[in-house]
């Protein structure tokens, strides 16, 4: 298991960048925090990358359920963190975004293939967990 | 032996079928690529054990399914190799 | 072409197939020490071993006799696999 990232930041993208895209859209919104952007706005911002809608609408819902975004009146959603450990956390995301690209990267792919293997194997619960 | 047989064949249906619906089960609930992958692979099998098991009960040495056989658990295989080589769009 | 060369041509796939899914899930357990993808393995390398086996050696199909067992073993590890899952304990880490 590669170390390097800090456990808090394992945890936020575990529950909350699915994907290297999602990590962008995140970092886009951090980068500007209180700022209000519609998801129109934010697609055209991340271009050359190009997101479908539908996609990117998840990741502003995962985003927004996390207590990472807020939405805001106008229709936008902007970054705003709900707590003090979240604020950290983003924090050190930006950092390793920043400082160790690379094993950021491979962090996200590992947890996120981590992640389907589990649901593999969780399938073969007859039981399941509430 | 013959009836050994016949009971194999049928608990490797069993098997495949099994997980077949636990995979799709879970794949309904999550919405995870790689369980619809390895489900689509168990009915490959499935397929496969069926055919095998016609082919163990059949009398009739003109029939000869090996070619379906093969062909199901090729569909079946690609799905899973599928799931695991290229689909990484989480 | 006729139909064995047809035949033999899908076998050596299928065989390919089963070994190359054996070696991810082999991979897999190396990752999560799940030994369900343990059991995986085992029973896609022993699909694979199979196959080969009942190409290999001719008119031996696996219908009939020992090239049999090879499959049954691969398949029950499986269901082995799927029972031990339900048995061990709650949620592991």
């Amino acid at each position: 298991m590669p170390p390097g990232l800090p456990e808090e930041v394992r945890a936020l993208i575990y529950s909350s960048v699915p994907t290297i895209d999602a990590l962008e859209v995140l970092l886009l919104l951090v980068r500007e925090p209180e700022r209000s952007r519609t998801a129109a706005e934010i697609a055209r911002d991340l271009e050359p990358t190009i997101l479908s809608e539908d996609v990117l609408r998840g990741y502003l819902a995962m985003l927004l359920s996390q207590g990472i975004l807020v939405g805001i009146p106008d229709g936008g959603v902007a970054y705003r963190p709900s707590s003090e450990g979240m604020a950290k956390a983003i924090e050190g995301l930006r950092a390793a975004y920043d400082q160790k690209p690379v094993t950021l990267i491979r962090t996200v792919y590992s947890i996120a293939d981590a992640k389907k293997l589990q649901a593999f194997a969780d399938a073969f619960r007859l039981r399941k967990d509430p | 032996m013959d009836s050994v047989k016949i009971t194999l064949s049928l608990l490797a249906i069993l098997t495949c079928l099994a997980c077949t619906g636990l995979l799709f089960r879970e794949y309904q609930r999550r919405r995870i690529r790689l369980l619809l992958w390895s489900a689509l692979c168990f009915v490959g099998l499935t397929i496969n054990n069926l055919l095998l098991f016609a082919d163990a009960i059949s009398e009739d040495p003109a029939i000869d399914l090996r070619l379906y056989r093969l062909l199901a658990a090729l569909a079946g295989m690609m799905f899973l190799l599928y799931g695991f080589i290229g689909d990484n769009e989480s | 072409m006729s139909r064995l060369t047809l035949i033999h041509f899908l076998a050596g796939a299928v065989a390919c197939a089963y070994a190359i899914a054996g070696g991810y899930f082999l991979r897999f357990w190396a990752r999560t020490r799940d030994r369900l993808f343990l059991s995986f393995s085992w029973a896609f390398f022993l699909l694979a071993l199979n196959q080969a086996l009942v190409t290999l050696v001719g008119d031996l199909d696996e219908r009939v006799g020992y090239a049999y067992v090879l499959r049954v073993v691969g398949f029950l590890l499986i269901l082995a696999a799927i029972v031990q899952k339900n048995m061990a304990g709650k949620r592991r880490p």
